[in-house]
């Protein structure tokens, strides 16, 4: 499934410009902890979080993971949203919490897998 | 010339909800006496209450006692904020109370927070939720800090818990701090082969004692001329012969 395609069904707003929103997603990974991320993300997975520090850029990139979402429309440092333009990362904010957004993504994922 | 100066950043006392009720200022100066501990940090969990009276009771001891809190940036980060005087760390305190949660301790769940004199007697107790995140991020108090010309000293690093590489990954390379704490878990040899470019920074190591029994993890030293605030700086700082030696 195309990360364009979820934006509407998980009502995603895409906080970053320029930032490639045409690729291919696996799968999803959901954790705050950015040591425990940076050890268990796979590529190409969509990374939900409500960390926002900038490093979490860094984790993305380092991983290519696919995009990140920050849950339940927590705060997003300028410097963050700055540095994801830099590296080509999107970042999404939502309204919804972690574990709405892993049930709606999950469904989605599964049907598309058959 | 250059003395040796056993060095503690990282001691907590009463008031910490986590910590020992025996950990009176008297009882912790006799301690780090008892230890030789002649550079000792005083960090409660976002909160200098004991500040004082630990500074009060200092003076009849050889000991330089450093103030400061260990707060929790909104990050989940423990980051030691040391400062030279009383009133900088508790213009700091005024800072971080600000960016608390409104929420009341419950003593039954986390433990006491005492307020307390030098000699120990019970002035009262911290209401605030002192186990709590700040709203404060790891830039912000950075920043803090070093307007107040303190020192910003990432905690026990080596945890997975409650650290800055635990929750972030790695030490942003943008982030101002003045040295790394580890934990008394590890060693100085294991941590330069576990983590990358840590050794980029000045490595402390401290007891982050709780409890009175846990202040005998004495391994890290300082090379100083004399003891004072800006000595410890230059220390850290690795500057015209200061510097840190750590035994373990």
């Amino acid at each position: 499934m195309k990360l364009e395609e979820i934006q509407a069904p998980l009502n995603l707003k895409l906080v970053t410009k320029n930032t490639n929103t045409d690729r291919e997603i696996r799968g999803g990974y959901a954790s705050d902890l950015l040591s425990w991320v940076m050890a268990h993300a796979k590529e190409n997975d969509l990374w939900i979080t409500i960390q926002s520090h900038q490093n979490i850029v860094a984790v993305a990139s380092l991983l290519n993971l696919a995009a990140i979402i920050i849950a339940e429309n927590a705060n997003i440092d300028d410097n963050t949203i700055e540095k994801a333009e830099q590296e080509n990362i999107p970042i999404y904010s939502s309204d919804k919490s972690t574990y709405e957004i892993c049930g709606i993504l999950y469904n989605l994922l599964s049907k598309e897998s058959g | 010339m250059l003395l040796e100066y056993p060095a503690d950043f990282h001691v907590h006392t009463c008031l910490s909800p986590c910590a020992s009720d025996d950990m009176t200022p008297i009882n912790i100066l006799n301690m780090a006496k008892l230890m030789g501990t002649k550079v000792l940090g005083i960090c409660d969990h976002n909160s200098a209450g004991n500040i004082k009276a630990v500074l009060e009771i200092a003076q009849d001891f050889d000991i330089l006692v450093i103030p400061g809190i260990e707060v929790q940036s909104v990050e989940e980060v423990h980051l030691l904020c040391l400062f030279e005087k009383e009133n900088q760390v508790l213009e700091f305190q005024d800072y971080v109370y600000s960016a608390l949660p409104p929420i009341s301790n419950n003593p039954r769940y986390f433990g006491y927070q005492w307020l307390v004199d030098g000699k120990g007697n019970i002035l009262g107790e911290e209401n605030r939720m002192l186990l709590a995140s700040t709203f404060l991020t790891v830039d912000e108090i950075s920043q803090k800090v070093h307007e107040l010309k303190g020192l910003l000293i990432p905690a026990h690093v080596d945890r997975r818990h409650f650290s800055i590489i635990g929750q972030l990954g790695f030490i942003p390379e943008n982030l101002k701090i003045d040295a790394v704490e580890f934990s008394r878990a590890t060693t100085k040899a294991e941590l330069k082969a576990t983590f990358d470019k840590i050794n980029n920074h000045t490595l402390i190591t401290s007891s982050d004692a709780h409890c009175l029994q846990d202040m005998v993890y004495q391994k890290t030293f300082l090379l100083l001329k004399s003891l004072n605030f800006k000595e410890v700086t230059m220390a850290l700082r690795c500057v015209e012969g200061r510097r840190v030696l750590i035994r373990d």
